[in-house]
C-alpha cells in the first residue's frame, strides 16, 4: 500500500522504463522499490549459483540445528559462511529445513497413487498456494491495549500474504498490477514467458522477537514486532516445475526470489524484512515415490553489518527531549555534537555486546551467549519457525480439498485468495 | 505437588455438572452471553467465546469460555476411497484419540534446541539471564500422570515417575481406574499488554505453566455413529483440579483453573476428521480489573510522554477476559493441531508395530 506521502504519478512522467499499457499509475515508492529490483536479480542469480555450487558441500560441513523436531525426517539446520560470490566474498547466514506436508490416511490393503499425488501438489502449489498464504483471516489474540479490538488485530494474522505488485513483460515494458489484479496472482506455471519478472510483496505475518526480564526465567517478556511488508523478484531461474527430477521423487515444485529492499522505509532494524537485500528463499515442495508430500525451504542472507538503524546519540537525545519538553537538545547541543562527531556509525547492540564481553573477559558470551553469532542463530530460530507455521497452515488448505485438479469444485477462498468470514461481526 | 483425594473428587463432580450444563446450552436450554472470539476461516466456523453462570459443585459461579471446530485431516486419495476409508479411519481415530493423543501434545510444535538456546549461566550469575525460557522445556503442552484410584478396591496411588510420559490409554478408565490425575505443563501462554507509541512493542506476561487435570469414565467420549453425518467421536474432558486454597483465590489468573475441558476427535462420513475443543473456566474479576489497570496505566504513561491528550480508552474487563480467551485458544488450537503432524507420520495406528518407541513411550528427547 502507497504511504500517504508518496503520490500517484501519471505513467508520462516515469523516467528509465518504458510503461506497459494497462499499467496501474505508480508513486515515488513504486519508483524507488522498481530501481532496487535490477540489483536484486543480479545479487539473487548469484547468490542461488552458489547456493547450488555449495548446498551439499561446504554448507553441510558447517551446518548447526537450529530447532528440535522429533518428527522424522523432518530437519532443520542453519549455516554461517563466507560465499565467494563473483562481486566479492559475502558473509552469509541462512537456514533449511524440510517438513512433512501431507500424507494421506489410507487402509494398508489400498495402493497409494504418486502420480495422483503428484497432480494434485503441482495444480496447488502452482496455482493455488501463494494466493492462500495469507487467506486466513486475523487470528491472533492482538495484544490488550492495541489499537484493535482484542482477537481482530490488523496484522494479527497467521502465514504469509501475497500480492503480486510490478511485472517486466517480454518486450522489456514495466508495469504495475492494479489493486484487483494483486491478489488475482497468475500461476506459477503461466507467468513465463509471457513476463520477465514479477515483483511480489509478501507480508510476513508474527515475525516478532521476545527479550526476558533478567532473573525471571519464566516471566515477562518484552516483544518487538517485525512484521513489515516484504518485496521480493522472481525470475524463470526460481521456478520450480519438474516430474521424477530424481530418483524417489515424483515431482517437485515450487518458487523462489530475491529480495529488494524498500529505500523509502526506515526501519528500527537494518534486518528487518523491509531492509535486507542481497537475500534469497526458495520454497518447494516435492512428492516421494510412497506417495507422501514434503515442503522444503532455502533462506540465505548476509550477515547484517549492523542491528539497529538509528544513531545512538539521536536516539538518548530523542528520550532526552521526551522527558524533557524538547529543551534536552536545545541545552546539551554542544555535547549532542561532540558526540555525533566520535560515534557516527556504532551500532548499540554490536557495541554493547562488545563492550560487555570486554568489561566481563568474555563472560557474557560464554556463559550467557550474548554474541553476534547467538543473535544470527536467534534470527535464524525466527525465521524457521515463521515458515513452520506457515507450512502447518498450507498444510491444513492442501489437506481440505481432494482434488485440487477439479476447478470446478474449489471452494471461492481457495480461488479468490481472500476468505470472508461468513457473517463476522469483526472488521 | 500434592493432590488431595477430595480435591479431585470435588474436581469430578464440578465437571460433571459442567459438562451436563454445556450440553443444556448447545441444546438451547440454558442461555449464555454469546459474541465471537475469532472470525471464521477456511476449515472452520469462527471460535464462540460466551459468559454465563452455571451451578458447579454446590455453588452457582460466573463462568468464561468458548467453543471451536476445526478441521482436522481429510482421509483417503481419490474420491472413490471415500466410504471405506471413513471407515477403517474411525477406527484410526479412536485408537490415536484414546492411546497416544496425550502422549504426542509435547511435540506438536518444534522445540528449542539445546545447542541453539544461549548457555546456561552459572547459579551466582543467573539473575543476569536474559533467556526468556529455561532451556530444555518443551514447547506447546506436556502431560505427565499423577495419581490414580483404582476401580477393583478404591486404592489410591501415585503413577511412577519413569512412566509417567506414557498416559494411559483412556479407556482403561471404564476397567482399571475410578479417575487419574495428569499434569499438564503449557509453555507459551501469556497475556499481551500493547506498549505506548503504536511502537510495535509489546509485553507479555506468562499464564500458569501447570495445571493437574482430572479424568474419569464418565468424560470420557467413545461414540460411534451419534449422528447420521458422525462415524465415530473420541476424546475426553478434563477437570482441573485448582491448586489448594483457590476457592479463595478468586482475584487471581489461577482461577483459569478451574471448569471443564473438553477436546475431541469426529470422523464425519466423508473421511473428514474435526477437531472439538470447548473450554470453560471460572470468572476471575478482580485478576482482570487489575490486568487492565495496568494496560489503562501504559496509556497514561504514553499521552503523558507524547504530550497528547488522549492515548485511547482504556479495555475494559470483558475485553480482557476476550482478550484471555482468545489467548487460550490460539495456544490450544496451535498444539492440538500441530498434532496432526503426528498424525499423518503414522501409517495404522491399530498396528502396534508400526507406532515409534517415542510416541508409545510418550518419550521427550
Amino acid at each position: 500500500m502507497a504511504r500517504p506521502d508518496m503520490a500517484l504519478m501519471t505513467n508520462a512522467t516515469v523516467h528509465g522504463f518504458a510503461v506497459a499499457p494497462g499499467s496501474a499509475l505508480f508513486t515515488e515508492e513504486d519508483l524507488a522499490i522498481l530501481g532496487q529490483v535490477d540489483a536484486a536479480i543480479r545479487y539473487g542469480h548469484e547468490l542461488l549459483e552458489w547456493w547450488t555450487a555449495n548446498r551439499e558441500t561446504r554448507v553441510r560441513v558447517n551446518s548447526f540445528p537450529i530447532a528440535r523436531q522429533i518428527h522424522e525426517p523432518d530437519l532443520n539446520y542453519g549455516f554461517l559462511l563466507d560465499a565467494h560470490l563473483r562481486s566479492g566474498t559475502l558473509p552469509v547466514v541462512g537456514v533449511i529445513q524440510d517438513q512433512l506436508m501431507r500424507w494421506p490416511k489410507l487402509p494398508p490393503d489400498r495402493p497409494r497413487d504418486p502420480d495422483w499425488m503428484r497432480a494434485q501438489l503441482r495444480a496447488f502449489i502452482l496455482k493455488y498456494f501463494m494466493r492462500m498464504a495469507g487467506t486466513q483471516p486475523a487470528y491472533r489474540a492482538g495484544p490488550v491495549g492495541g489499537d484493535a479490538k482484542p482477537g481482530s488485530g490488523s496484522d494479527d494474522r497467521l502465514g504469509w500474504g501475497y500480492r503480486q505488485k510490478f511485472y517486466k513483460l517480454a518486450d522489456g515494458t514495466v508495469g504495475k498490477f492494479t489493486p484487483a489484479q494483486q491478489t488475482a496472482l497468475i500461476a506459477l506455471d503461466e507467468v513465463f514467458p509471457k513476463y520477465l519478472w514479477i515483483v511480489y510483496e509478501v507480508k510476513i505475518h508474527q515475525f516478532d522477537m521476545s527479550f526476558g526480564v533478567p532473573g525471571a526465567a519464566n516471566g515477562p517478556t518484552f516483544n518487538v514486532s517485525m512484521t513489515q511488508p516484504v518485496h521480493t523478484v522472481m525470475t524463470p531461474r526460481f521456478l520450480v516445475d519438474e516430474q521424477r527430477p530424481q530418483p524417489g521423487v515424483v515431482g517437485e515444485y515450487g518458487y523462489g526470489y530475491s529480495v529488494v529492499p524498500n529505500p523509502t522505509l526506515d526501519p528500527i532494524v537494518t534486518d528487518g524484512p523491509s531492509a535486507i537485500k542481497q537475500t534469497i528463499e526458495t520454497l518447494t515442495f516435492r512428492v516421494l515415490e510412497n506417495g507422501s508430500v514434503r515442503a522444503h525451504m532455502n533462506f540465505i542472507t548476509p550477515q547484517p553489518a549492523r542491528i539497529i538503524n538509528r544513531d545512538p546519540v539521536q536516539l538518548a537525545f530523542d528520550l532526552a527531549d521526551r522527558l524533557s519538553f524538547n529543551t534536552a537538545s536545545t541545552l546539551l547541543a554542544p555535547l549532542k555534537t561532540f558526540l555525533e562527531g566520535i560515534e557516527p556509525h556504532v551500532d548499540p547492540v554490536y557495541l554493547s555486546m562488545n563492550v560487555l564481553n570486554a568489561m566481563t573477559l568474555g563472560i557474557s558470551s560464554e556463559e550467557f551467549g550474548i554474541d553476534k553469532e547467538t543473535l544470527f542463530k536467534t534470527f535464524m530460530n525466527l525465521h524457521f519457525t515463521d515458515v513452520f507455521k506457515m507450512y502447518n497452515l498450507a498444510a491444513s488448505h492442501f489437506a481440505m480439498v481432494r482434488d485440487w485438479t477439479d476447478t470446478a469444485a474449489l471452494p471461492a477462498w481457495a480461488t479468490a485468495g481472500v476468505f470472508t468470514p461468513p457473517g463476522s461481526t469483526l472488521s | 505437588m500434592t493432590i488431595a483425594e477430595p480435591d479431585v473428587e470435588h474436581a469430578l463432580a464440578a465437571g460433571r455438572d459442567l459438562q451436563a450444563w454445556w450440553t443444556d446450552v448447545e441444546a438451547g436450554k440454558q442461555s449464555v452471553e454469546r459474541f465471537e472470539l475469532l472470525p471464521a476461516f477456511p476449515g472452520g466456523n469462527a471460535v464462540r467465546g460466551f459468559f454465563g453462570d452455571a451451578r458447579a459443585g454446590g455453588a452457582t459461579d460466573p463462568y468464561m469460555g468458548y467453543s471451536a471446530d476445526y478441521f482436522f485431516d481429510l482421509g483417503g486419495g481419490a474420491t472413490a476411497d471415500g466410504p471405506q476409508t471413513a471407515a477403517w479411519l474411525t477406527d484410526q481415530v479412536e485408537e490415536f484419540a484414546l492411546r497416544y493423543w496425550l502422549r504426542t501434545d509435547a511435540w506438536a510444535l518444534p522445540q528449542p534446541y539445546p545447542q541453539v538456546d544461549p548457555p546456561t549461566p552459572p547459579a551466582w550469575l543467573k539473575f543476569l539471564d536474559l533467556n526468556p525460557s529455561s532451556k530444555h522445556d518443551l514447547v506447546g503442552m506436556t502431560n505427565l500422570l499423577r495419581t490414580y484410584k483404582q476401580r477393583a478396591n478404591g486404592a489410591t496411588g501415585r503413577f511412577p515417575d519413569a512412566v509417567a510420559r506414557a498416559i494411559v490409554d483412556l479407556r482403561e478408565l471404564e476397567s482399571t481406574y475410578e479417575w487419574i490425575t495428569m499434569e499438564r505443563r503449557a509453555r507459551g501462554l501469556h497475556v499481551t499488554i500493547a506498549l505506548p507509541w503504536g511502537s510495535g512493542l509489546s509485553l507479555s506476561m506468562p499464564l500458569a505453566l501447570s495445571e493437574v487435570q482430572a479424568m474419569h469414565a464418565d468424560l470420557t467420549v467413545r461414540r460411534r455413529n451419534p449422528t447420521p453425518d458422525i462415524l465415530g467421536e473420541f476424546g475426553q474432558a478434563f477437570c482441573p483440579v485448582p491448586p489448594t486454597g483457590t476457592a479463595t483465590q478468586a482475584d487471581r489468573l489461577d482461577s483459569l483453573q478451574t471448569g471443564l475441558r473438553l477436546q475431541t476427535l469426529r470422523v464425519r462420513a466423508n473421511g473428514e476428521v474435526r477437531l472439538k475443543i470447548v473450554t470453560i473456566a471460572r470468572r476471575c474479576p478482580g485478576a482482570i480489573r487489575r490486568f487492565a489497570d495496568v494496560s489503562a496505566l501504559t496509556r497514561t504513561a504514553q499521552a503523558l510522554l507524547t504530550m497528547s491528550r488522549s492515548a485511547g480508552p482504556a479495555p475494559t474487563s470483558e475485553q480482557v477476559e476476550q482478550h484471555l480467551l482468545s489467548t487460550h485458544a490460539i495456544h490450544l488450537r496451535d498444539t492440538l493441531l500441530g498434532t496432526r503432524t503426528v498424525w499423518q507420520q503414522v501409517t495404522d495406528w491399530c498396528d502396534p508395530a508400526a507406532i515409534p518407541a517415542w510416541i508409545v513411550e510418550g518419550r521427550h528427547g
